[in-house]
This record gives structure tokens, sequence and C-alpha cells, in this order.
């Protein structure tokens, strides 16, 4: 592996300090912070994290450099522990194999590695400014810190990953980090009641993420991704010495063997993974985390529950797409709970009124989106996605922050309006992010709302169309927000001082909408378009770039092909269907006409569209009850069972002990009723005893 | 009688025995009923007549052995029953008396004569003075009730009533009973005794040479027994009475019974009843 | 004999009663002495069984014991009202536990 430039050499070899950067500036932050740094502490971070975000763009144009060469993509960094001999009925010369700590040096890592660092270097920006009051650091401003930075290195780690093991560390390491930065206010009862949820539910997505990861060791006997990926792509494909040579197995005998295990396991494997996509990504059912993870700063929401930490599960899906797309039922599967889950979250935005929570679903939304490519097999599509999404959402929510700053802590769109005079900056910049949000023609968001689209259609129409109509629904309670806050009569919450944010605030969001609105063109621009349109080829140069890692999915796609009334392949071909660019155009300002129609033009109308279907609305507004659902199904009979297995403790152990320990009692108090102090009584006993002696020598002789 | 049959007449006596003896115990000063009366009575006589009738038919002293014997178990249950401290006391010589008479019919005149030298010449007279030091007159509570008497009733007459039906059975009736002009050999003389002749007759004699000849080493222990009790009483009753400064007792008023050289509050009884 | 012998027995057994049921001190000890005399004639009975003189001779060495025994304890009962002004036994109870 060998590139020109020795800079790049060295940032490819040296792949590790990405991660590492920011750690050390954890470290530093969590040492020196109170004491020392105090507030100066956001510079470890931001440090850290600007180093990583350097090596990123070296690695990327390392990476980009060897698109073409053959290499081994996978770099051995520590090989950290041994396991036990192997051997079961699998596989017959299986040594000693050691668990490693292995990067993998690809596009998508690449790819992944920028999103990632860029978005979370002009959070932790914004944060310098965000978690100050007048320039005095907040209580804890050290913890949040180090607690980002902790974040970094967990984001990194994983999307850095090159076998299992490192990414379900890292999987385990960004839900803690959730956990910690969204309890951050931990007095705050319902601050640490949300993030336990958060952790929880986690959790359960990462049960069957881990019995996955445990499957896949059993299967294969190794966790590296490009072992597996490459065996079970052989195995579907039914070539048994491929399969063999991939696996180091002894002979054509044992791979068969092998072939029909992994036939058989595939499918269930990756549903459990899938569960722990399902889980961190807040789908259905297991999205209820994320709304109430807004009670973390927004900084916070911005960087993990929205751009980073929320779309692992979108690129543990699109990493492992040999995996997934092994069984065409699981592909339907992703698809209906990505297609599902967008409708589903974008009708409960429609009835909120807190800015973060409307902001929370729509990320819910918006990830199914990406899932919804992934299951309509643009892998690429999907990650485009994710990649503009993470710089739009990210904006919008630091936007947000900024007005919840400048409004006191106040979020409820309902008490204040007309903004805009007020916070121009923050305004402009947050019309920016909503306009890619809903599909704006020209921004970032429109071209990759709209391949998603277009590859659902083609796959699976009905959810192409659920996701049309989402995309309505999208623009329509995005701007509801907009023309809610800042437009309108200026209203201010009582004895709040409204002002602009700081500056370092203000630069984070300028340079986010920057992104937000020209991030998209790395994904249409190509230079073999002909013209202003023909710039706009759906397959630009992301997709081209991402291209040698989707091989699963375009395979996939190419067998389709031949299936009697399969769908047309999605990309490659001749015309793109320029149909669907100004459809999705026109709905998106369809979307945002009724908003201004509702919300600036005729106020009057949303109350009676309210009043006219007021269950209805009672049903958005709360969240279609699915919060109390689960309460009712699922944690009041656990706790019962808690409570029974702590009335079992307490009254039936407790009680043997207490059986136990009363015995002696009982017979330490008869025995001290024997003691009187009376020398009479204890003559009597002594008769007793003398008597019963008698008798018995008497009568046995 | 068979001896099982005996055997349960005698359990039966005893039992009513026991009941007359455990309604006649003094309890919250209630005066022994007829009842008690009654029974223990009836009890005393069958038990003579049962033991007079079986085992003393002829020989083994006959009516003697009956008079005696019934005022020795008369005497021993209004000791043991009386309310009255003094009363117990005198009951007891009579018993001690009737005892004597038992020791008569045996034919030993010597222990019989000491019993009642010894006892009711010493023994009960120590008794009475210290009945008159430490009683109080009146009708003290301990001496009206009696704690656990159906217990101590149990436990005597249950016991008495198992070695009795030890014995019956054990020894037959009518076993070994010698006239009563019996006269004991001596134990054991030593050669050099026995040249002086013989002994003057009399039980007192044989006894006596007996102790000195073979029971000298007991006699002996006893004597100094007798010395350390005697030393023992009086260390232990001593009476420390205050001295003035001056070296002289202190006067009678500064010496109030029930002193014993310390400060001690005379107690005054809250007890409840056992 | 068996006759001699049940009422030893007797004596012995009414002595129990009252030792082990009266609360007077004094007639407490009254009580060991009946025993005493209990185990007197049994001996005595004992002796004219074996026609020899062991039980005569060991009658009399009860009786000293019976002496010592009589002197010493009532030594104890003065010192006994001495401490607590009363000749009642119920009064004696510190080990109570």
């Amino acid at each position: 592996m060998g590139t020109e430039h020795p800079w790049l050499q060295w940032a490819l070899d040296n792949a590790w300090l990405i991660p590492v950067l920011p750690l050390l500036g954890a470290a530093l932050v969590g040492v020196f912070g109170s004491r020392l740094l105090r507030g100066a502490s956001h510079w470890p971070a931001i440090l850290g994290v600007a180093g990583a975000v350097l090596l990123s763009i070296l690695l990327y144009q390392g990476v980009g450099e060897l698109a073409h060469e053959d290499y081994d993509r996978t770099q051995v960094v520590y090989e950290w522990f041994p396991t036990g001999a192997a051997d079961d009925l699998q596989t017959d010369t299986h040594d000693e194999s050691w668990f490693t700590v292995s990067f993998r040096l690809d596009p998508l890592t690449a790819i992944m590695l920028l999103t990632v660092t860029v978005v979370s270097l002009l959070v932790v920006i914004y944060s310098r400014d965000y978690m100050r009051h007048h320039n005095h650091p907040e209580r804890g401003y050290e913890r949040f810190f180090a607690f980002m930075a902790l974040f970094v290195f967990s984001m990194t780690s994983l999307v850095l990953a090159g076998n299992f093991l490192l990414l379900y560390l890292g999987w385990e390491l960004v839900g803690l980090c959730s956990y910690l930065l969204i309890g951050f206010y931990y007095q705050r009862p319902s601050a640490a009641a949300a993030a336990k949820k958060a952790f929880l539910v986690n959790r359960i997505g990462d049960f069957g993420f881990g019995i996955g990861v445990l499957l896949i060791y059993l299967t294969f006997h190794t966790l590296d991704y490009q072992v597996v990926f490459a065996a079970t792509t052989a195995a579907m494909s039914g070539a048994t010495d491929q399969l063999q040579q991939v696996l180091g197995l002894a002979d054509t005998a044992s791979a068969t063997r092998v072939m029909l295990l992994i036939q058989d396991r595939v499918a269930i494997i990756a549903l459990l993974l899938f569960c722990g996509a399902i889980g961190k990504s807040a789908q259905l059912p297991l999205y209820v985390w994320l709304p109430d993870a807004m009670e973390g700063p927004s900084p916070v929401s911005a960087l993990i529950h929205a751009a980073t930490m929320v779309t692992a599960g979108v690129y543990m899906v699109a990493r492992c797409g040999a995996l997934f797309v092994a069984d065409y039922r699981v592909m339907i599967v992703v698809a209906v709970v990505g297609g599902v889950t967008a409708l589903f979250a974008a009708t409960i935005a429609l009835a909120q009124y807190d800015l973060k929570r409307i902001l929370a679903y729509s990320t819910i939304s918006q990830l199914g989106y990406m899932f919804l490519g992934l299951g309509a097999y643009a892998a690429d599509s999907a990650i485009f996605h994710l990649y503009t999404h993470a710089f739009f959402k990210a904006l919008l929510f630091l936007a947000a922050g900024s007005v919840m700053h400048a409004m006191g802590g106040i979020i409820d769109v309902r008490r204040f309006g007309g903004l805009r005079k007020i916070l121009p900056v923050t305004f402009i910049t947050f019309v920016i992010g909503s306009l890619a949000l809903a599909g704006f023609p020209l921004l970032s968001g429109f071209w990759s709302k709209d391949e998603i689209i277009h590859a659902a259609l083609q796959q699976q129409p009905v959810l192409g169309y659920m996701a049309l109509l989402t995309a309505v629904l999208t623009a329509f309670y995005t701007f509801r927000m907009v023309f809610l806050a800042f437009f309108g009569q200026e209203k201010i919450p009582a004895g709040v001082h409204a002002h602009e944010s700081g500056g370092w605030m203000l630069w984070s969001l300028i340079l986010l909408s920057v992104g937000a609105a020209f991030a998209g063109y790395a994904g249409v621009t190509s230079f073999t378009g002909h013209g202003f349109v023909g710039l706009f080829e759906p397959h630009g140069k992301f997709h081209e770039f991402l291209h040698p890692v989707f091989t699963p999915f375009t395979a996939a796609l190419a067998e389709m092909q031949f299936l009697p009334g399969g769908p047309g392949s999605h990309g490659g071909e001749a015309a793109h269907d320029y149909t669907l660019m100004y459809v999705s155009a026109g709905l998106a300002i369809l979307g945002i006409v009724v908003a201004y129609l509702c919300y600036v033009a005729a106020p009057t109308l949303p109350r009676a569209v309210r009043d006219a279907w007021p269950r209805a609305y009672r049903i958005l507004n709360q969240k279609y009850y699915v919060d109390e659902i689960y309460d009712a199904a699922v944690i009041r009979p656990l706790r019962g069972l808690g409570d029974f297995c702590f009335g079992m403790d307490n009254y039936f152990v407790d009680g043997l002990i207490w059986v136990v320990t009363a015995v002696p009692q009982f017979l330490g108090h008869l025995l001290r009723s024997m003691q009187r102090g009376a020398m009479q009584a204890y003559g009597l006993g002594m008769v007793t005893g003398l008597i019963i002696i008698v008798v018995l020598v008497l009568t046995r002789g | 009688m068979s001896g099982s049959a005996l055997a349960y007449v005698m359990y039966a006596i005893f039992a009513l025995g026991g009941l007359g003896v455990y309604f006649a115990l003094p309890q919250e000063g209630r005066w022994p009923s007829r009842t008690a009366v009654v029974l223990g009575l009836a009890a005393l006589l069958g038990f003579l007549v049962l033991l007079g009738l079986e085992f003393a038919p002829d020989g083994g002293g006959g009516l003697y052995w009956v008079l005696f014997a019934g005022m020795a178990v008369f005497a021993a249950a209004r000791v043991v029953t009386h309310h009255r401290p003094v009363y117990s006391a005198i009951y007891f010589v009579v018993g001690v008396l009737a005892v004597a008479g038992m020791m008569l019919l045996l034919a030993a005149e010597f222990v019989a004569v000491a019993l009642v030298m010894i006892y009711g010449g010493a023994i009960m007279v120590t008794y009475v003075f210290v009945m008159m030091l430490a009683q109080h007159g009146g009708r003290p509570i301990y001496d009206h009730s009696s704690r656990a008497p159906l217990g101590a009733v149990l436990a005597g007459f249950v016991l008495t009533a198992t070695l009795s039906g030890a014995i019956a059975e054990a020894l037959p009736a009518g076993a070994a009973a010698p006239t009563t002009t019996v006269n004991y050999d001596v134990d054991f003389r030593p050669a050099a005794v026995e040249e002086s002749g013989p002994l003057p007759a009399g039980n007192t004699a044989a006894v006596g040479a007996t102790l000195l000849a073979r029971y000298m080493v007991p006699l002996e222990i006893a004597g100094v027994l007798l010395l350390i009790a005697m030393v023992g009483a009086v260390a232990v009753a001593r009476k420390r009475i205050p001295v003035t400064e001056a070296g002289a007792l202190a006067p009678p008023a500064e010496r109030p019974l029930g002193q014993s050289g310390r400060e001690a509050e005379p107690f005054v009884p809250e007890l409840k009843k056992v | 004999m068996t006759h001699y012998l049940i009422v030893g027995a007797l004596l012995f057994g009414l002595g129990l009663v009252g030792f082990l049921s009266r609360r007077n001190l004094i007639i407490v000890f009254l009580s060991t002495e009946l025993m005493f005399q209990g185990a007197v004639v049994n001996f005595v009975a004992f002796g004219r069984l074996h026609e020899n003189l062991q039980g005569q001779s060991f009658a009399l060495f009860l009786l000293a014991i019976a002496a010592v025994e009589a002197s010493l304890a009532l030594a104890l009962v003065v010192l006994l009202f001495r401490r607590k002004g009363t000749l009642d036994v119920e009064v004696w109870r510190a080990m109570q536990g």
C-alpha cells in the first residue's frame, strides 16, 4: 500500500490517531479540567477533534488515491487477546486466533470519518459559547467537554472498526456517552429519567445486536469484516472453493458444511444486527428514547442525536451489506421499518410544540428514509442522505439551541414569535437548514432525498408513495416550525433578554449552513455531465467514491433484474428520471406554501383544523400514546416482577433467615426462663431429673 | 397379694397421700381444708394397714411398728405442711421420737437414744433459737404460701412411689424378720482387744467397739468435721458491730438489727405471690 | 424389712416436698433434716437385714453430719436474714435471667 505523498501515507499508517487524539483531549479535560483548565476546558476537546479532522481529510485523500489499487484495506493496529482453540463441527484446522483491534480503511470509512469529525468540530466550537452565560461557564463545563471528546473517540472507533468486536465496542461506548450527555443536567429528574430511558431502550436493541455478533462468530469463527463478508458472498453463490480459501478450511467437505450453515443463518444474523440498528437509530418500535433525549443540551442533540450516533445503525447496515442482501426478505424488513417509521414520525411532528422535539421526530423520520434507501438496495443514496442530513440537522439543532439560549431556556414555540428581527443570523441559518430538510430544490437535502424516493419507487412502490407523502409532511412541519418561531408578531416571554448569540456559536452556524447548502453537490456533480441539467447526475463523485464498498448491493440488484417482473436497476444506467425530480421539488414547495398559508396568512386555520378533528389532534400531540402503551405493556409488568422478587426476597428469604435466627433466640428465651435465681426451682429440676433417671434405671434394670 | 397388684395399690395410696399433702400445703393463707385432712388421714390409714398386713404380719414390730410408723409419717407431713414454723419444729421432734421408736424395734438402742439426744436436744434447740431471732411475728406471707406446690408434691411422691415400688418388688414380704432381742456381734475386734475378754452385753458396747475398732478413721474424721463446722458457723454468722473512734462499741441505738456492718436498709418485701 | 424401707422412703419424700415448696428458709432446712431421718431409718433397716453393725455405725455418722449441716445452715440463714431482713426464699433472685 503506497501513495505518492508521504503525508497521506503517514495518515494512512497512523489512522489510530484519529480516535486517540480526541481521547487524549478527553483525558486532559477529565484530569485537569476542574482544577486547572476550568474555563479553558474547551481547548483540549477542540484541539483533539481538530486533529482528528485534519487526519480524516488526509485519510480521505489517501483512500481516494489508492481507490483503484488492490490492497488490504484492513489494517491491524493491535493484537488484543487470544481465544481458545475454537474447534467444533465446522472447522477442522482452526488454530488459536487472536482478536485484534483492526481498522478498515476504505471509502465508506473515510466519508463517515469526515462527516463525523467535521460536524463534531463545529458542534464543539459552538458549545464553547453555548455552555456559557454572559461569558461565565456553566456548572459542569469541564464535564461536558470531556464527554464530548470521549464521544468523538467512541464514534470514530465505531466507524474505523475493521471487525465486529471493535464495532461493538464503539457501539456500546457511544451509548454510554449518550447516556452521560443526555443526563448532563443530572439534577433535573426528567433529564436523569431520559438518560436512563435512552440507555435501556438502546440496551434492548444492543441485546439483539450482541447475539448477532456472537452468532457471526459461531458461524464464521472470525469477526473480521473482510472474511465474513467474503465468506457470505461465496456461500450465497455456492462457491465452495472460494469459501474454503477465504475461511482457511481444510477441505471441500467442511466447506460445504459451512456453506450450508451460513445459508441457514445469515438471515437471522442480519435481523439480529438490525435489532441493534433499530435501537441505536431510533426506528419503530425503539424510537421512544430520542424525543426524550432532548433533555440534554442542544449541542448534544445536534451531534449525537442528529448527526452521528443515531447514524451508526445506518452505517452498520451499509457496512454489512453482504449479510443483508443475502436474503431479500431481510431487505424488505429494513425498507418497511424505515418507510413506516418515516411516515409515523412525520405525523407526530405535525402536532408538537417543543422546537427540539419537532426536530427529534424529524430526525427519526429522516433516519427512516435512510433505512428505506438501504432496504431498496440504494446504499450509496442512503449514505449520501446520511451525510447531507448530518449537516442540516446539526445546523437546525444548533440554531434551535441559539434560539433557546436567547429565550432563556424556553423552547416551546407557542411562547415566542416573530424572532427574525431579533436573531437575524440565527434566522437565516435556520431557514437554510429548514429548506435543506424540506428538500427544497438545489439544496443538499433535495438531492439525497430524491434518490432514495426514486429507489423506493423502483423496489417497493407502496413505500415510495409513503416516502413522497412523508416528504410533503416534512416540508410542512419544518416550515410550520419556522413560521411559528420567526414570523408573526414579536412575542418574547416575560423577563427574557433576547439577544443574538455569541461569536463562536454564530460562526459554527454559518459554517454548517454552508455545508447544508452545498454539501449535496458532492453527490451530484460529476465531470461527465452536459450543461446545467447534466451536471446533476445521480451518480456523482460521492457515489463513485463509494462504489467499491457497495458491490453486494449492486450485485444483488443486477441479479434481481433477471427476476420476472423485477424492477429495473437503480444506478449506472441511462436516463435519470427527471419527472421524479420535478415532482419531489413541487411537493416540497407545496408543503412550504401550505405552511405559509396556515401560519402566516391565515393563522386561524390551524385552530379550525384542530377543532374539526380534536381526537386526531390529540393522538398526534400525544405521540400516539406510545410511551403510555410501553408503560402499561412492558414497564408495569416488569416492575410487578421486580416487586414480586423484592417481596420474595424480603419475606421469603429474609423470613427463612429470621426463622434460623429465631430458633436460637427462642431456645435462649426458654432456657432463660429456667433461670429464676430461685434455688428451690433448681432443686425441683434436679429432683425431676433424678426421678427420670431412677425410673429408667429401675425399669430397664 | 401379688407383686404388681400390691404395687398398684401402693401407688394409689401414694397418689391419695400426695393429693392430701398438696391440699395441706399452705397456700394463700387458707387453712388446710377438711378435704386435706380426710384425704391425708385416709391415706395414712391405708398405708399403715397395707404395710402392716403385708409386710409385718408377725414379728418385725407388729402393732408397735404401726404405731411408730404412723406417728412418724404423720409428724413428717405436718412438719412440711404446717403454717407456723414453731409447730413444724415441735412436730419434727415428735417425728424424731417416732423414728427412735422404730430404731428400738430394730434393736438399735444406741442409735435411738442418740437420735433423741442429738436431734431433740441440740438441733431442735438451735432451730428454735434461730426462729426466735429471725421469725417475724404475725402472719408473714412466706409462711402462708408455697412455691410450686404441685411440682414439689409430684416430685416427692413420684420419687417415693418409684422407690417404694422397686423396694417392694426387690424384697418380698416377710424377708428376714428376726426377733427384737437379737444382739449383733461385734463386727470386728482386733486380736489384741479380743484377748481382753468378752464385751459387756448390750448394743451400745457393740456399737462402740465397732466404731473404735473398725471405723476408727471415719470416727476421727467426723470429729474433725464437727470442729470445722463449729468454727465455720462462728465465722459465717459473725456480726460486725461498728466501733466508735474511741474504740468502744457503738451504742445499741446505732446497731440496728439486721445490719452486718455495712449500710443496708431494711428490706420491705413487696413480693408477688408465687 | 420392706416396710421399714418404705417408711424411710416416705420420710425422705415428704422432706423433699417440704424442701421444694416452702418459702421459709428455716422450714426448708428443717425439711432437709427430715430427709436425713429417712436415711437413718433406711440404714438401720439394712443393717438389720444383713445382721451386722455397719448400718448403725453409718447411722451414727449420719447423725454427726446432720448436726454439722444444721449448724452451718442455720448460720447461713442468720446471715441471709441480716442481708434482707426477711426469711423469705423468694427475695434471693439476683441471678434471675
